[in-house]
């Protein structure tokens, strides 16, 4: 009798991994796991950002049939794009240049604005010792300038597009000990924002890249060090988060979706999972300003791609 | 002030031993003192060399470490992970400072977030400024002990990583250790010497004990010797002390003793002779005086009776002159010797025959002589004595050949009946005497008192011889 009972549970159990498994690939009806997704190269460390906000919209979305809301760490961005392809990530946190990747290539949607740090839109800031001479762009001529790493929107994508705007070659350099060939732009990566504000202070290039976030945070660039640099250009505002849903999600649960981020700031029981997912302040809807400079940057990635990948 | 033998050797013994310990116990904890010294010095620096080189271990051990993650960041400049780790290392316990040094000299990183030192000419004094440029110092360092490591990414040198251990480590263990053992060395010494006190306190005492035993083995005996020769001097003749050496003492407890020895013939015969006649070697009239006294005390106390018997040979003279004073000597000595034996009583004599027992004999001078009897029950005893004397004057004396016979004259008083005075009793043994010679002589007389008026008191005062009795001048 107890083995017809064991035998009953391994068959149930075998069905539902099955079924959970089969799940995310059937164009139902029925969705029961939401699947969200991020681009990280340390799942381990990443996943703990995560988890909380997967259990809170387990709750949310339960009335909807969602049973299980799932995260699925990837290691780079065409993976991403792959998986977003065959509709088997729903919800994806991304940079503003991320973002206009996933929209372009994987049709992704995008959804809504995340603020963090109570700092929605942000911009880049080049930067150079004050007794550098450098004023402009265009001083960094034949100098080189550190941008922050190749995923980073503030620190590299955007203020490289502005670079290629001046229809310039950019000269990729391995370390800041090589100069860049004449007249191009040279260009490195500093790996973190510590090292670019670091190197400009000590004159190891000659200018540097930062959010505009960074450029005021004091445990990055102190108000001593900042005192001894000038900005020597601005990019424009842009979104520093955006979220995105894969093309052909369920509207009906789209909107749930939609409905729980967007009050989340003001659910008490959400508190936690906010602060665990990147220190998210709020979400909001995409202002006309946002979708513009989102658009913007769109419509440099084809240059982008073409200079830098 | 006297201080004796004993004392002398105590104090002498002692000042030896304390000298001895003083000497020994100084050259002791001088040789202690040397030697802890240099096991200090020794331990200590041995210590130092052991520390410093676990020092030396460990630092070059976090030194390579450092150096293999340091080579991708500082390929890459990368200054973020050059603090990062710089920082770690340097707050590692016993570090003192962290430096990186580009191949030009000129340090890329000090371990300060903001990189102060960044640039700066790296260097020690001696390879200062060759282009009038400051060398950089490291701050606030004490006593380092520095270790350097070249970073490179294979061949190709990108800089030296220069690391300082603290030694101050070494300084305090050192000093704790050295604190430690000097603490122990001191306790050590202590017991050194408490050590010392007790063997010096206890050799003292034995000192003492062998003083004292020296004392008895000399002194002692010295002592005696000298307390004997006292009581001989004082003519006490005490037994010798028995001293059985065969050193100088025993020598002088020898010698000493035959002094006393002829010391006490010599004044034996001198005093025989005070009390005796030298002719007869009887007791003489002084001993007579001293003896008698004696016996009128006893014959007083005990209620007996004492009689005295004055013996005087008839004719005395008659052999003087015509046999020679020498006769006459010989004469009176075979008398004396006569008579003598008579007194002690010989084993043949029964006690009928020996009348003369006990009696004391002297010799007053010239052929005069006097029996004392003692404890005489009856005045026929002392009469039957006096008879006695003179049958045993009837044998012939044989002087030079010659066969010769002396009768005598015997005077009798008996005390308490007559007198219990000498002089008095004496007197009357004398006055019966001369009443027997009056009578004609070899014949005895008891004294009465109707003789002191008849014609030998006239006679006795003729002569003198009364006055002379009487005033002992005889």
């Amino acid at each position: 009798m107890e083995t017809t009972f064991a035998w009953q549970y391994l068959l149930r159990a075998v069905l539902l991994s099955l079924l959970l498994l089969l799940a995310p690939s059937i164009d139902a009806q029925q969705q029961r796991v939401l699947v969200m997704g991020a681009t990280h190269s340390n799942p381990k460390l990443h996943i703990g950002t995560m988890r909380p906000m997967a259990a809170y919209m387990e709750q949310k979305l339960r009335p909807l049939g969602i049973e299980h809301v799932e995260v699925l760490i990837v290691p780079d961005r065409s993976q991403m794009v792959n998986l977003l392809r065959d509709n088997r990530i729903d919800w994806v946190s991304e940079t503003a240049f991320g973002a206009t990747e996933l929209t372009q290539r994987a049709e992704a949607e995008l959804f809504l604005r995340k603020s963090t740090d109570g700092v929605g839109v942000y911009r880049s800031v080049f930067f150079a010792r004050r007794d550098s001479g450098i004023q402009d762009i265009d001083d960094l001529r034949g100098k080189t300038v550190a941008f922050e790493h190749l995923n980073s929107t503030s620190a590299f994508f955007v203020p490289a597009t502005m670079m290629l705007a001046k229809n310039l070659p950019l000269d990729a350099l391995v370390t800041p000990r090589e100069a860049p060939r004449k007249g191009e732009f040279g260009y490195v990566f500093s790996g973190n924002e510590y090292n670019t504000a670091i190197w400009v202070k000590l004159g190891l290039v000659d200018a540097g890249v930062l959010s505009s976030t960074d450029w005021v945070n004091e445990d990055i660039l102190p108000a001593t060090f900042r005192d001894e640099m000038t900005i020597v250009a601005e990019s424009g505002d842009y979104p520093r988060a955006v979220e995105l849903v894969r093309s052909g999600l369920d509207p009906e649960l789209k909107d749930a979706l939609r409905e729980s981020l967007l009050t989340m700031h003001d659910d008490p029981a959400a508190r936690s999972a906010l602060e665990a997912y990147g220190n998210t302040a709020r979400f909001d809807g995409l202002t006309p300003e946002d979708k513009a400079s989102l658009l913007e940057i769109s419509s440099r990635l084809e240059d982008f791609e073409e200079e830098f990948r | 002030m006297k201080i004796n033998l004993g004392a002398r050797y105590s104090i002498v013994i002692s000042g030896a031993i304390l000298i001895i310990v003083a000497i020994l116990s100084v050259l002791q904890l001088v040789q202690y003192q040397n030697t802890s010294e240099q096991l200090r010095q020794i331990s200590s620096d041995t210590m130092r060399d052991n520390l410093v080189n676990q020092i030396l271990q460990r630092g070059e051990s976090v030194s390579s470490v450092l150096v293999e993650r340091l080579v991708n960041p500082v390929y890459r400049l990368d200054m973020l992970q050059m603090y990062e780790l710089i920082d770690e290392t340097a707050k590692l316990p016993g570090v003192s400072y962290v430096y990186l040094v580009d191949t030009d000299n000129r340090i890329i990183h000090d371990g300060t977030r903001d990189v102060a030192a960044y640039g700066q000419r790296w260097g020690t004094k001696d390879v200062a400024d060759t282009n009038g440029e400051a060398v950089f110092s490291v701050p606030d360092s004490p006593e380092a002990l520095q270790i350097s490591n070249p970073v490179s990414l294979a061949d190709t040198e990108l800089g030296v990583l220069y690391l300082g251990m603290s030694l101050a480590p070494v300084v305090e263990k050192t000093a704790a250790i050295d604190a430690n053992l000097g603490d122990m060395l001191r306790i050590h010494q202590s017991n050194n010497i408490k050590r010392l006190i007790a063997y010096s306190v206890v050799l003292l005492l034995a000192g003492t004990l062998l003083a004292l035993m020296i004392s008895r083995l000399f002194a002692r005996p010295i002592r005696q010797l000298a307390q004997f020769a006292v009581d001989v001097g004082q003519g006490q003749y005490v037994q010798p002390p028995h001293v059985d050496r065969a050193d100088e003492i025993g020598l002088l407890a020898t010698s000493l003793n035959e002094m006393s020895t002829n010391l006490r013939q010599s004044i034996g015969e001198a005093e025989f002779l005070a009390y005796h006649d030298s002719l007869t070697r009887l007791p003489n009239r002084a001993q007579l005086k001293r003896l008698l006294r004696a016996a009128i005390d006893v014959a007083l106390n005990d209620n007996t009776s004492l009689a005295i018997l004055l013996v005087d040979l008839d004719d005395f003279k008659n052999i003087n002159d015509t046999l020679g004073h020498e006769a006459g000597d010989e004469f009176l000595q075979a008398f004396a010797h006569r008579l003598s034996d008579s007194l002690v009583g010989h084993e043949s004599q029964t006690a009928v025959v020996a009348p003369l027992r006990n009696a004391t004999l002297t010799r007053l001078g010239g052929d005069e002589f006097t029996i004392v009897l003692e404890h005489v029950d009856s005045n026929e005893a002392a009469e039957r004595a006096a008879s006695y004397v003179l049958n045993l004057l009837m044998e012939p004396f044989n002087i030079k050949g010659h066969p010769i016979t002396v009768s005598a004259s015997i005077g009798i008083t008996f005390c308490p009946e007559h007198s219990d005075d000498m002089s008095e009793l004496l007197r009357g043994a004398d006055i019966a005497m001369y009443e027997a010679k009056a009578r004609g002589g070899n014949r005895y007389r008891v004294y009465e008192e109707s003789m002191d008026s008849n014609a030998a008191r006239q006679f006795l005062f003729q002569s003198g011889l009364y006055k002379a009795i009487t005033t002992d001048e005889l």
